[in-house]
């Protein structure tokens, strides 16, 4: 599915004091089908706004955004969502949490619980199915959360920094796992991040953005081929180029 | 898979019993020592005496003989009724306060301003219009419990944290579904919460109800030994009391340790 943001402003007013805030400023970005998409930025630039307007949780305060032509006006299971909090239903095991999606789309469960075990085997959770998410580790955790969204095949993947609550290690094991299984689904991703080089091993685009509004500060083209290796002179040139973009952006 | 939640279990910490057996011994020993000279006072002899023509008197000899099934039977019900109906009644204001905005303006405020006032204090009224008997102080008991509940439902609708509903929303739920297959059980450890605190107040307000409007039940026996100067009546119907809610609380929270061991902090508490 194509994405497309037209001009797209967001303010957000505070309801106590009406004071506005502008999270967004005038945004064109055209997301190709298929196309793994970064947004890439220091906190407070925007990207997790972005994030939830394609998602349809927020709706644009001026400007266009489509999915496919059609104007977004609220989440659906098309525009799957993995959020940075995880947010697991705590009370359903691994299953259950696979086969939410389908239970409130009133599915063949049958059908569905046959899919459910394929992607619990795809993600390597096969043996936790009856865990509860608090009964399993934090990649685990954000394998359930893939798989869950995975159920409902949606041709839109948004991820919200997904893995920053990982060590290091689980964190590189979980890139290669996600880009392996993008590239089996081939939906169309938009990743919010703020590690450079997560962007730069997973994207095929990395979207710089910039603060205070955010807006668009550049874009940048990863040409690699699949699988990637992170210290190949390419890999490494375009962290740099990221960094150097990214650096007067940042304030302590 | 996991290890089944604990079952109610009875484990008695030797600590716990220095207490109450210290007391008891106290009690004992003023009486035997000459101790107590208010011929009022019980001692423990009397009131064991007490609980067997509580419990197995026989005939009209005085207004509490052999009635004590008749009296637990009673105030057991009365409580599971208020607890239950003040519970459900909670539950669904509760949650349809909590999700929805024009229900909140419309029922919140009035509930705000009852609050305040001593759930006793609607007794006179309770009895003016239900006469004496079982409805007065189960219409008490199920206002207690549904103020007490309906706070924490509400509570817990409200903090059910935003992503969660997000999720569901994103994977296809529509309104009846975030309620029932979200909001619900996420609010289900603050609804606990809120029960647990009921069930105590259940039986506070119950008792005084018995005393005053029922003629039965340990709050009866209670307050009319008191009107009699049984006071080995009263400590009877006070341990009465004490045990069986006691017990209430206990079963709440095995059921809670059952069904929400999902939340780690509320089922791991030692409560």
């Amino acid at each position: 599915m194509t994405i497309e943001l037209a001009s797209v402003s967001k303010v957000f007013t505070d309801a106590a004091t009406g004071v506005d805030t502008v999270a967004l400023r005038d945004i064109n970005l055209t997301i190709a089908d298929n196309e793994f998409c970064a947004l890439l930025g220091p906190s407070g630039c925007g990207k997790t706004t972005i994030l939830n307007l394609i998602a349809g949780f927020d709706t644009p305060s001026s400007g266009t955004l489509e999915v496919d032509g059609a104007r977004v006006v609220a989440p659906g299971p098309d525009r799957g969502v993995i959020f940075q909090s995880l947010s697991l239903f705590p009370w359903l095991s691994a299953m259950d949490n696979l086969m939410f999606g389908p239970r409130v789309r009133r599915l063949n469960l049958k059908i569905e619980r046959e899919k459910a075990q394929d992607l619990i085997r795809l993600v390597g959770l096969e043996g936790f199915e009856n865990h509860l998410p608090h009964e399993l580790s934090g990649g685990m955790q954000q394998r359930v959360a893939i798989a869950r969204v995975l159920m409902n095949e949606p041709r839109v993947l948004l991820a919200d920094e997904p893995f920053a609550a990982l060590d290091e290690y689980t964190r590189r094991a979980m890139q290669e796992e996600f880009s392996r299984i993008w590239q089996r689904t081939r939906a169309t991703v938009v990743f919010v991040t703020h590690n450079i080089e997560e962007a730069s091993f997973l994207a095929d685009r990395i979207v710089v953005m910039g603060r205070k509004p955010g807006h668009v500060k550049a874009m940048l083209t990863v040409d690699e081929a699949r699988p990637r290796n992170r210290t190949s002179e390419t890999m490494v040139a375009l962290t740099r180029e990221a960094l150097d973009l990214i650096q007067p952006e940042i304030v302590v | 898979m996991p290890a089944p939640p604990s079952r109610f279990r009875v484990r008695i910490d030797p600590l716990a019993l220095i207490l109450p057996i210290g007391l008891l011994a106290i009690w004992w020993g003023a009486a035997r020592f000459g101790f107590i000279h208010n011929p009022l006072l019980p001692t423990i002899e009397d009131v064991g005496a007490a609980a067997r023509e509580w419990m197995f008197g026989a005939g009209n000899r005085y207004f509490f003989s052999g009635t004590w099934w008749r009296d637990l039977i009673g105030s057991v019900l009365r409580v599971f009724i208020g607890l239950t109906v003040g519970s459900a009644l909670a539950i669904l204001v509760g949650i349809l306060v909590g999700w929805y905005s024009m229900v909140e303006r419309v029922l919140d405020p009035m509930i705000q301003i009852l609050r305040p006032i001593p759930k006793t204090a609607f007794l006179p009224f309770a009895i003016l219009i239900f006469g004496i008997g079982n409805p007065p102080a189960l219409f008490l008991t199920i206002y207690g419990v549904f103020l007490t509940v309906y706070i924490q439902v509400v509570v817990g609708v409200k903090l059910v944290p935003r992503d969660l509903k997000r999720a569901a929303r994103m994977l296809g739920a529509r309104d009846r579904d975030v309620l029932l297959r979200v909001v619900l059980p996420a609010a289900m450890p603050s609804i606990f919460a809120g029960i647990r605190v009921g069930a105590a107040y259940a039986w506070l307000i119950l008792i005084l109800a018995e005393m005053l409007a029922v003629g039965e039940g340990f709050g009866f026996v209670l307050w009319r030994g008191y009107e009699n100067l049984r006071m080995d009546v009263v400590v009877m119907g006070m341990l009465c009391i004490g045990l069986f809610g006691y017990l209430t609380d206990r079963l709440i929270v095995a059921a809670l340790r059952r069904n929400l061991s999902w939340a780690q902090d509320v089922a791991e508490t030692k409560l």
